[in-house]
């Protein structure tokens, strides 16, 4: 991580408990933990992926950032102000500055609405913009994104699903935001039109300087968009690297996991590599490690004592005992003897 | 003599719009015991080829134009819907597509698996029932399958109701087991677990496999044969070992170029441009044409014949002509 | 020829041919629609006589194609004379202005109160469908003839009576679609965008269930129609000497069973048009049913 510049968010000790509640007076019973105690980062122009199956609180974390969801506890910063705490002028700033591109693009667009509405909507609610310039900024967006000015006028049902996700991308550069949060950005596109909207993202990013929140179940998206990896299990993070170390030498058995059924070396061959179970219910999570059930490498400190979430080699982090009090040089050794119980 | 034989199959949809050639002019076969995966995007036809083969085909739209589809020598296309249904679910297995979802959680574990038995085979009494779908479970390593059956769906892991469903689809000992998209919605390391489940009842059960999906990578892990197509054709075919080292035609190495590496950096990934043709306004010659980055005057001309590069392995490109 | 008779049949009364959805409105009830609109717009100019001059020389005659009757006065004349034709012109004015205040006004309600029982859920929701739920079993006449027994019959009675059902009935039916809505993700990115309240409700929810606003409303035309005509039977509807259909069919009541038309031919004209207007909102609503559409 870059220490001399500071990061656009600051996200600490973040936590999400969804109560479930009982009787007329909706007293809670017991919690759902869908976000756990989690912190990162995102600088600006780098871009960050939040990885992990299915309940893993990935989701929950995004809407959070977005103001969607107000967190149990924790913080998240952005220029030095806690965002739940925000005035109404920095709100509507934040709002504008942070953006999103959800997975459906047949959801994320208004049926009813032209694109160019669709389009410049962030721009009407946040600035005081007339609408010759809203259109100006319509027809350059299109042209950013790979559409012609002239689609401004059609609706939605009028494109392909690849063209519709492009049309949700411009929508969120409309109002120069400094990070968009990408939700399966392209899980939802048809094949030989993901590699284009792949590349587009990742030079807008580039151009303006945008950080991305990449959401995604799929590594050679999340290795391609970002810059750096986060593995979420069961509300926490277990793991987190630069992504080229991340997918190349994963630490947490978990992680090594899912790496392994993203990675073909012979056809035909089935998956080599499979985490054995299912997540657990993150109503009541395993003690101990959440991921020790489903671990091929537990021992008995696992099912007692939560791993903490430690800087094992430099920029890569993970809460896993099988790492903690071991050297430099034996990671790489407890790294290849955790793939060869995997293989088991 | 192949299992499934599928010759020159043209299935056209009737629709408000006009006709649309869902399925024009496909061919393959698939022999006994090996498994094939159709790969396409949506719209394709690779559905409308599922459908056609199960006589399920969405009517009145849907209609078989010409073509044979010969399954075990006998031509579907010409059956009785009688004829049909003692074939469906006994001769040609299903694996749904959400395994989690495809039980009914009303009845218990004996009850959903003794169902399509009693129906195909006409077994009627409870214990010759009851052993034979224990052995089912035995066979798809369900631990301990007398208790089990008493279960209702809630009861199981993830992982068990997986295999009762991959069991049903076998318990009438089908030829041919049929799977469209079937992990889509999963996550990765169910989905890896379910591939692994679909491939191992395939060799215990050594019946043959249609494996249909958008997703080359799974179809490579999965399959003997592979079968590309675009736009209702088939555009590429062959073993899944000369496809994953050779891929020839331009539409699939787009899509096995365009899925990022997970294992090395990358920058830029290869694209192609434009969007799949609409099937009621295809363009002349051939359909890649508009997107293709090698394409001549000749293949804007005239729609390529089948090539074969080596035996066993053809494309319909106008490069290796 | 049997099929092309279904062809034609299916035509007239559905629109359109064939079992995909028509896309021509049909052409009966269409045309019925638009007399029914025209007389009541310019029933002043059409009728041939004023509808509330009586003429007791005249009372009581039988329509044209009863033995005594004549074109003077094609569908006869009642108790005190009146021309039954020019009652039934100008009687469409009032039975389709009630249907159209009625409606307006129950559709400005209920879709307020869905909007806002959809975007607010929690408790607002709940206060909301309970006063809903609890509306449910009232019938019009109830509530009809309680407004008059109050404050006597009017035109204003009859409209307030029917829009309190119909609010209620409007919000049951919006509310479900404006939620499914609102769980769609371009409620959430303009939420993300900072989109107020008020935008969400009338920019993005609104239009989105407009399609189903409109069919409700000419589903229930024929609904109000036959109201009024209740109402105005029972005498708490339209006071006279306003014709009314309802009331002509109530008029005639003394006479059915020796002058039967007197109540026939009005209460045809409510059946036709109560029926035209059902038929056409069953076009209209798989003409404008997005899942039909995006097929």
């Amino acid at each position: 991580m870059m220490d001399n510049e500071a990061p656009i968010i600051k996200v600490s000790h973040l936590k999400k408990y969804f109560p479930i509640t009982k009787g007329i007076f909706r007293r809670p019973v017991a919690y759902v933990k869908a976000v756990d105690d989690i912190s990162f980062q995102i600088f600006q122009g780098r871009s960050l992926a939040l990885a992990g199956e299915s309940g893993c609180g990935k989701t929950t974390t995004a809407r959070m950032l977005l103001l969607l969801e107000n967190p149990t506890d924790g913080k998240i910063t952005w220029e030095g102000r806690d965002i739940t705490q925000l005035s109404a002028w920095h709100r509507r700033r934040y709002k504008q500055r942070t953006q999103a591109v959800f997975q459906d693009p047949s959801s994320s667009l208004n049926p009813r609405m032209r694109v160019k509405d669709i389009v410049s909507e962030p721009l009407i609610i946040n600035m005081r913009i007339s609408k010759k310039d809203a259109e100006n900024r319509v027809s350059e967006l299109l042209q950013n994104v790979g559409l012609r000015p002239e689609d401004a006028n059609l609706f939605p049902h009028e494109f392909s699903g690849g063209q519709r996700q492009r049309i949700a991308i411009a929508r969120a550069l409309s109002a120069n935001p400094k990070m968009i949060v990408l939700d399966e950005p392209v899980s939802s596109i048809d094949v030989s039109m993901r590699s284009g909207i792949m590349n587009l993202l990742k030079d807008l990013s580039e151009e303006f300087g945008i950080s991305f929140l990449v959401i995604a179940h799929d590594f050679s998206t999340i290795r391609f968009m970002s810059h750096e990896i986060a593995i979420m299990y069961l509300g926490h993070i277990v793991e987190q690297a630069p992504s080229g170390i991340l997918c190349t030498e994963p630490l947490h058995p978990y992680t090594q996991g899912l790496i392994a059924s993203s990675i073909m070396t012979k056809p035909g061959a089935g998956f080599k590599i499979v985490l054995r179970g299912e997540v657990g219910s993150p109503l009541n999570p395993p003690p101990g490690c959440p991921f020790h059930p489903r671990c091929p490498a537990v021992f008995s400190d696992c099912r007692e004592i939560a791993p903490h979430f430690k800087e094992v080699r430099p920029g890569h982090y993970v809460a896993c005992h099988l790492y903690t009090g071991q050297d430099a040089s034996r990671i790489d050794v407890v790294r290849q003897e955790t793939i060869l119980k995997l293989e088991r | 003599m192949a299992l499934l034989e599928i010759e020159d199959l043209h299935t056209y949809l009737y629709t408000r719009w006009g006709t649309v050639k869902a399925v024009d002019g496909t061919s393959f076969s698939l022999e006994r015991g090996k498994t094939l995966g159709l790969v396409g995007e949506s719209g394709c036809g690779k559905s409308m080829t599922l459908l056609s083969i199960l006589r399920l085909l969405p009517w009145p739209a849907g209609r078989i134009v010409s073509g044979r589809i010969l399954f075990d020598g006998e031509d579907l296309v010409q059956k009785s819907e009688g004829e049909l249904e003692k074939i469906r679910g006994k001769r040609i297995g299903m694996i749904p597509q959400d395994p989690y979802t495809s039980l009914n959680p009303v009845f218990n574990i004996e009850k959903q698996m003794t169902e399509p038995i009693q129906i195909h085979l006409g077994l009627k009494k409870r214990q010759v029932l009851k052993e034979r779908v224990t052995e089912i479970l035995r066979k798809v390593r369900i631990g301990d399958p007398e208790k089990r059956l008493e279960c209702y769906p809630h009861q199981l892991s993830g992982g068990m109701r997986q295999r009762v469903v991959g069991g049903i689809s076998i318990s009438c000992n089908p030829d041919l087991i049929i799977a469209d998209e079937p992990t889509t919605a999963l996550d990765v390391s169910v989905q890896a677990q379910y591939i692994n489940l679909i491939r191992d009842i395939q060799s215990t059960y050594n019946v043959a496999l249609l494996y249909v999906s958008h997703d080359l990578s799974l179809i490579f892990r999965i399959c003997d044969q592979v079968a590309v197509m675009y736009a209702g054709k088939i555009v590429e075919k062959g073993s899944v070992h000369e496809i994953f080292k050779e891929t020839l035609h331009p539409y699939s190495r787009a899509l096995v170029t365009s899925i990022p590496p997970v294992d090395c950096d990358i920058e830029r990934l290869p694209s192609i441009p434009g969007q799949p043709p609409k099937l009621f306004a295809l363009p002349q010659g051939c359909y890649f044409a508009p997107r293709c980055p090698h394409a001549m005057d000749k293949c804007r001309q005239a729609y390529p014949e089948e090539f074969f590069v080596s035996e066993g392995h053809s494309v319909s490109c106008w490069r290796y002509a | 020829m049997i099929r092309s008779i279904t062809a034609i049949f299916s035509y007239l009364i559905r629109g359109g041919r064939g079992r995909s959805v028509p896309r021509f409105p049909p052409i009966i009830p269409a045309v019925i629609i638009s007399i029914t609109i025209i007389c009541a717009l310019f029933g002043k100019y059409i009728a041939p006589y004023d509808p509330e001059e009586s003429d007791l020389i005249n009372r009581l005659q039988p329509p044209v194609w009863h033995e005594e009757g004549d074109w003077s006065h094609p569908l006869g004349t009642d108790k005190l004379g009146r021309d039954m034709l020019s009652r039934i012109i100008i009687g469409s004015r009032v039975s389709l202005s009630v249907a159209v205040l009625a409606l307006a006004l129950g559709a400005f309600i209920g879709v307020s109160a869905a909007l806002m029982a959809a975007y607010f859920r929690g408790w607002v929701e709940n206060v909301i469908m309970r006063v809903v739920e609890s509306l449910q079993p009232l019938p019009i006449i109830f509530i009809g003839m309680i407004l008059a027994i109050v404050f006597g019959p009017s035109f204003w009675n009859v409209i307030i009576a029917m829009a309190f059902i119909v609010w209620a009935r409007y919000c049951r039916s919006l509310r479900g679609e404006a939620v499914s809505i609102m769980e769609r993700d371009f409620v959430l990115l303009a939420k993300v965008a900072g989109a107020s309240s008020f935008r969400i409700m009338f920019r993005h929810l609104l239009p989105n269930i407009a399609n189903t606003i409109m069919v409700l409303i000419t589903l229930m035309v024929g609904w109000a129609i036959l109201s009024e005509a209740v109402l105005s039977f029972l005498g708490a509807g339209i006071p006279p000497p306003t014709p009314s259909w309802g009331r002509m069919v109530s008029e005639g009541r003394d006479y059915v069973a020796t002058r039967l038309w007197l109540s026939t031919v009005p209460g045809t004209a409510v059946v036709l048009v109560v029926l035209a207007f059902n038929m056409f909102g069953d076009w209209l609503r798989d003409r404008l049913d997005p899942k039909l559409r995006q097929m």
